[in-house]
C-alpha cells in the first residue's frame, strides 16, 4: 500500500476509536458525579418524594448504570442523543439552536484572533530582541494569561454603555428590516468575541513567534540570507511555510473551540449558546444534553485533527513516511 | 505576495467591520403605543421551557402566571385574591368547592376561557397523577380532588374526598390550560402531555405569550380578552442574565426597565444612577442552617442532644450576619415561614440574641470539656463539623466565616465544604437515601412561594429526599395533618404557628436570616407592586396588571 494511504487510513481508524472511548468517558464522568437531575429539585413547591422517584423512572435513572449505557448506545446508533431532562424535548433540537448562535461567535473571534495573532507572532519574530518583539511578547502572554471571565467583565465595564452586553440579539426591536436585524446580532456580537479574540490571540502569537524563531536559526535561512534574498522573502518563502506544522495545529484545535463554544464568555454575556447550554447542563445533571454537547464536541476536534493530519501531509510529505 | 495581501485585505475588512459595528448606533427599541413594552431583567433566570408540566424554575412559574388564567392568585402577603374565579364558595361539609368564573375570557387563539377548560385540567393532571404526570410538580395541586365538573361555562366544581384547608393554596398554583390545545396531546398513556413542546403557545391570562427562545427570553403581549381589567401596557419581556453586573449595567444604561433579583451590594453600584429608582422590601428567600438531626445518625451523635443544638443558636449572631454579609439589607431570621408571609408568620417568635456566655455554660454543664485547642469533645471526639455550602449562594463565602467564628467562640470547630447545588442535595441524602452522613449545611429557600409545602418539608416521611434536617417529631406530623383538614383559616393559623414553635422549639435548623428583596426600576415607569418575591412574581400577576409608563 502506498504510504500515504497507509498514513490515512491508520489516521481514520484512530480518529474512530478516538470517538468511542469519547463517547464512553462522556457518559461514565457525568454518571459518575455526584448529584443526579432529580436530587436538586428537593426544595422545589409541589415536589414529593413522590414525585422524584417518579422522575427517576421517567429519565430511567433507576436502571443499572450498564443498562443504562447500553440503551445510551443503542440510542446512538439509531442517531438519537436522547431527550433533554431540563425540558423533556429532543437534545438534537436544543443543541441546533445553541450551536447555530455558537458558531458565528465563536468563529469571527478564531478568524480575528488568528489573523492578528499570526502578524503579531511574524512581527515579534522579525523584530527578534528588539523593543517591539518585547512589548509584542508581554502583551501576547498577558492576554493569554487573562481569565476570560475577568476580561468580559472589564469589557462589559467599560463599553455597557454602548454596546449590549448580553444575548445574542435585542428581542425588543419594532418590526426590524433584515439589515437592522443583521446589524443588531453584530452589536451583540462585539464584546463576547473581542473577548475570546484577546484570550485566543496571545497562544497564536506565541506559538507563531516560538515556530518561526526555529526557523530562522536553521541553516537554509543563513544560504537563503548569503544568496541575497530580502528579509521579506526569506520569511515568505522559507521560513514560514516551515513553521506551518505547529500552526496548522494550532488552528485545528481552534476549530474544536468552535464547536464547543466558550463556557465562561457566554455565561458572561448570558449569549445563548452551546457554552451556555453546557453549563446549564450541568447545573441540572442533564445528562443527553451533556453527553450530545460533548459528542459532537468530540467528532468536531477529532475530524479538524484528521483534516489537519491530511494538511501534514501535503505540507510536509515526511510525516508519512 | 498576491496571497499575503490577501491575508492583509480579510484582516483589515474584517477589524473595520468590527469596528464600524461596534461604533454603529443600535436601532430603536421597542416603546410602542399603546402603554409600551416593560422590559424586565432576571438575574439567574433559567427560562427552560413553556410546558407548565416539565419547568420546575422559579422563573418559568412566574412567567406561567401571567400568560396562563388561575382560579385565584395570592398577594404578596398570602391573602387570596379572584383571578378567573371571581368568587368561590365551600359546602358546609368541606368537600365541595363551586367557583364562578370571570366570562368573556378568550385564549389567544380566540376561543372563549370556560369552566371546562378549569374541568379538564384538574381532571386530566388526576387523571396521570400517578402515571405520566407523576414527576411534575402540577400532580400535587389536584391531591384529593375526586372530581371537577363544569355545571355550565361559568360555573366549576371541584370535589374532595376530606375535607381540606389546603384547596386554595394548591390550586393557586394550578395553571388552566386551554383543553382544545392539551386534549390533542394525551396519547401514550399521557407521556405526550410531557413531550409537547408548548411552543407557539395558546395562552389566555392577563397577557399572550408570543415569542419564546430558550434561556434567553420571553416575549408577551396584552391580552385583548382578557377576563378582567385589562393591563395598561401593550406587553413585556424577559431577558436571562447569568452575571448580576451585567444586568447592574444594563438596568443603569436604560437597556432594561426593571431589574429583579439583584444582590444587597448591587444597591451601592445604583448611587447616583440617573433615571433608576431602587426598590426594597421584605422578602422571601431565607437562609437557614440545617443540623441532621437523624437519630440514626453513626457518629456525632451528640448533635442529637437540644442542648447542643440550643448553645449553638445562642452563639449565632444574625445581627453580624444582616449587618456584614447583607449590609443591612435583611432581616435576622426566627420562624421557618418569613414575616413576608404576614399573618401566616407566627410574630411571637423572634430572633435569638447572641449570647456566648449562656451558649458556654450550656455547652458545659452538658457535659462537653474543651480540650487544649480550645474546641470541646464529645464521648471522646472533638466537636468539629464539616459544613457544606452551596455554590449558588453568591454570600455563602461570608455567611461562613462569621458562623466559624461565633462556633468557635464557643468551642466547636466548624470546616467549609462548597459543593454545586446538585452535590449538596445527594450529600444530604447520603448515603443511600439514608440521610445519616451530613453534619451542617447552609440553604438559602423562597420560603413564602408555599409555605405548606415548606410545613411539609419537616414531616418525618421526607427523611432522605425532602426533609432536609431529618428531623422527625411524631407530634409535629399530627399537627401538620390536622392543619391540612383545617378548612377555616384562623383556626387553621393557630396549627401553623404551633408547627413553626415547635420547629423553633426543637432546633433541628436555625433561620439566620430573610434577605430583602431588591430591585432597580426605571423612572419612566410607575405603578410597581412590591410582594415578597419582588413585581415579577410567581404569587399573581398584579404587578403587570398595574404598571404604567409615568405620566399615563
Amino acid at each position: 500500500m502506498h504510504p500515504t494511504a497507509r498514513y490515512v487510513l491508520r489516521r481514520v481508524r484512530f480518529a474512530i476509536m478516538t470517538v468511542f472511548v469519547a463517547v464512553t468517558v462522556n457518559f461514565a464522568i457525568f454518571h459518575l458525579a455526584p448529584g443526579d437531575p432529580v436530587s436538586g429539585l428537593s426544595r422545589v413547591p409541589g415536589m414529593t418524594p413522590e414525585s422524584q422517584a417518579a422522575l427517576r423512572r421517567q429519565f430511567g435513572l433507576d436502571e443499572s448504570l450498564l443498562h443504562q449505557y447500553v440503551s445510551y448506545l443503542v440510542q446512538l446508533v439509531h442517531g438519537n442523543l436522547g431527550i433533554s431532562f431540563q425540558n423533556q424535548q429532543p437534545v438534537s433540537a436544543n443543541l441546533r439552536d445553541a450551536y447555530l448562535r455558537s458558531v458565528p461567535m465563536v468563529f469571527s473571534a478564531a478568524v480575528v484572533a488568528i489573523l492578528l495573532g499570526v502578524l503579531v507572532g511574524v512581527v515579534s519574530a522579525w523584530h527578534r530582541g528588539r523593543a517591539l518583539d518585547k512589548v509584542s511578547v508581554l502583551t501576547a502572554i498577558g492576554l493569554y494569561s487573562l481569565p476570560s471571565q475577568w476580561l468580559g467583565m472589564v469589557l462589559i465595564l467599560i463599553f455597557g454603555a454602548y454596546l449590549p452586553t448580553r444575548g445574542s440579539s435585542d428581542p425588543f426591536l419594532i418590526d426590524p428590516t433584515r439589515g437592522e436585524q443583521l446589524v443588531d446580532y453584530l452589536r451583540h456580537m462585539v464584546l463576547p468575541a473581542t473577548t475570546l479574540a484577546l484570550v485566543l490571540l496571545g497562544q497564536y502569537a506565541v506559538v507563531v513567534r516560538s515556530a518561526l524563531l526555529e526557523t530562522l536559526s536553521e541553516d537554509y535561512i543563513l544560504t537563503a540570507r548569503a544568496k541575497g534574498h530580502s528579509n521579506f522573502s526569506i520569511m515568505r518563502r522559507f521560513a514560514m511555510p516551515n513553521a506551518l506544522l505547529p500552526i496548522t495545529t494550532l488552528v485545528a484545535l481552534s476549530l474544536g473551540f468552535v464547536v464547543a463554544g466558550s463556557v465562561l464568555i457566554e455565561t458572561v454575556f448570558s449569549w445563548p449558546g452551546v457554552g451556555y447550554a453546557i453549563y446549564e447542563a450541568v447545573l441540572t445533571r442533564d445528562y443527553p444534553t451533556l453527553q450530545g454537547a460533548f459528542l459532537v464536541l468530540t467528532v468536531s476536534v477529532v475530524c479538524a485533527n484528521l483534516i489537519a493530519d491530511m494538511l501534514y501531509v501535503k505540507i510536509d510529505p515526511r510525516v508519512a513516511l | 505576495m498576491a496571497r499575503s495581501r490577501w491575508i492583509a485585505g480579510v484582516l483589515a475588512i474584517t477589524l473595520t467591520m468590527f469596528g464600524l459595528v461596534a461604533c454603529s448606533s443600535s436601532p430603536d427599541s421597542r416603546h410602542e403605543s399603546g402603554g409600551g413594552t416593560l422590559r424586565i431583567g432576571f438575574s439567574g433566570a433559567i427560562l427552560e421551557g413553556v410546558n407548565p408540566f416539565t419547568t420546575f424554575s422559579f422563573d418559568a412559574k412566574a412567567l406561567f402566571t401571567q400568560v396562563y388564567p388561575s382560579l385565584v392568585q395570592l398577594t404578596g402577603d398570602l391573602k387570596f385574591t379572584p383571578n378567573l374565579a371571581s368568587k368561590w364558595a365551600v359546602s358546609d361539609d368541606g368537600l365541595t368547592w363551586t367557583f364562578d368564573l370571570a366570562s368573556g375570557g378568550q385564549w389567544s387563539d380566540g376561543k372563549p376561557i370556560t369552566a371546562a377548560d378549569a374541568a379538564y385540567t384538574i381532571n386530566t393532571i388526576r387523571k396521570y397523577a400517578d402515571s405520566a404526570l407523576s414527576g411534575t410538580t402540577q400532580a400535587s395541586t389536584v391531591a384529593g380532588v375526586t372530581s371537577a365538573v363544569a355545571k355550565d361555562d361559568h360555573t366549576l366544581v371541584v370535589t374532595y374526598k376530606v375535607p381540606s384547608g389546603t384547596v386554595l393554596w394548591t390550586l393557586a398554583r394550578l395553571n388552566i390550560l386551554p383543553e382544545h390545545v392539551w386534549s390533542q396531546h394525551e396519547g401514550n398513556g399521557g407521556k405526550d402531555l410531557t413531550a409537547f413542546s408548548n411552543y407557539p403557545t395558546v395562552s389566555g391570562g392577563p397577557f399572550v405569550l408570543t415569542e419564546f427562545q430558550k434561556g434567553d427570553h420571553v416575549l408577551a403581549k396584552r391580552n385583548a380578552h382578557y377576563y378582567r381589567d385589562e393591563p395598561s401596557i401593550a406587553g413585556f419581556g424577559l431577558v436571562t442574565f447569568k452575571n448580576t453586573d451585567a444586568l447592574i449595567q444594563a438596568a443603569k444604561n436604560g437597556q432594561v426597565d426593571l431589574a429583579v433579583n439583584l444582590p444587597a451590594t448591587a444597591v451601592a453600584a445604583f448611587s447616583g444612577a440617573a433615571g433608576v429608582k431602587l426598590a426594597e422590601g421584605p422578602g422571601a428567600v431565607m437562609d437557614t442552617l440545617y443540623v441532621n438531626v437523624n437519630q440514626k445518625r453513626p457518629e456525632h451523635r451528640e448533635l442529637l442532644d437540644k442542648a447542643v443544638r440550643e448553645a449553638m443558636d445562642l452563639a449565632l449572631s444574625r445581627k453580624e450576619i444582616v449587618d456584614t454579609v447583607w449590609l443591612g439589607h435583611a432581616e435576622a431570621g426566627s420562624s421557618f415561614v418569613p414575616p413576608s408571609a404576614g399573618e401566616w408568620n407566627d410574630s411571637s417568635i423572634t430572633p435569638p440574641e447572641q449570647d456566648l456566655a449562656a451558649a458556654n455554660a450550656k455547652l458545659d454543664a452538658a457535659g462537653y470539656p474543651r480540650g487544649a485547642d480550645g474546641i470541646r469533645s464529645a464521648d471522646g471526639h472533638r466537636m468539629s463539623y464539616q459544613l457544606i455550602t452551596t455554590t449558588d449562594n453568591d454570600a455563602a463565602d461570608r455567611e461562613f466565616k462569621t458562623m466559624q467564628k461565633n462556633f468557635h467562640d464557643v468551642g466547636i470547630e466548624v470546616k467549609q465544604a462548597s459543593m454545586d447545588p446538585n452535590t449538596a442535595s445527594q450529600a444530604v441524602t447520603a448515603p443511600d437515601g439514608k440521610a445519616t452522613e451530613y453534619q451542617l449545611i447552609l440553604w438559602y429557600a423562597f420560603g413564602a412561594i408555599d409555605f405548606n409545602f415548606y410545613s411539609s418539608l419537616f414531616l418525618c416521611s421526607g427523611i432522605g429526599s425532602t426533609n432536609g434536617d431529618s428531623y422527625c417529631n411524631p407530634e409535629y406530623d399530627r399537627i401538620y395533618k390536622e392543619a391540612n383538614l383545617t378548612v377555616d383559616d384562623s383556626q387553621r393559623k393557630q396549627l401553623e404557628y404551633q408547627l413553626q414553635q415547635l420547629v423553633f422549639r426543637d432546633k433541628p435548623e436555625f433561620e439566620l436570616d430573610y434577605r430583602n428583596i431588591i430591585e432597580a426600576r426605571s423612572s419612566g415607569w410607575d405603578g410597581f407592586v412590591m410582594g415578597p418575591q419582588g413585581s415579577f412574581s410567581s404569587l399573581n400577576s398584579t404587578t403587570l396588571e398595574q404598571v404604567h409608563q409615568a405620566g399615563d
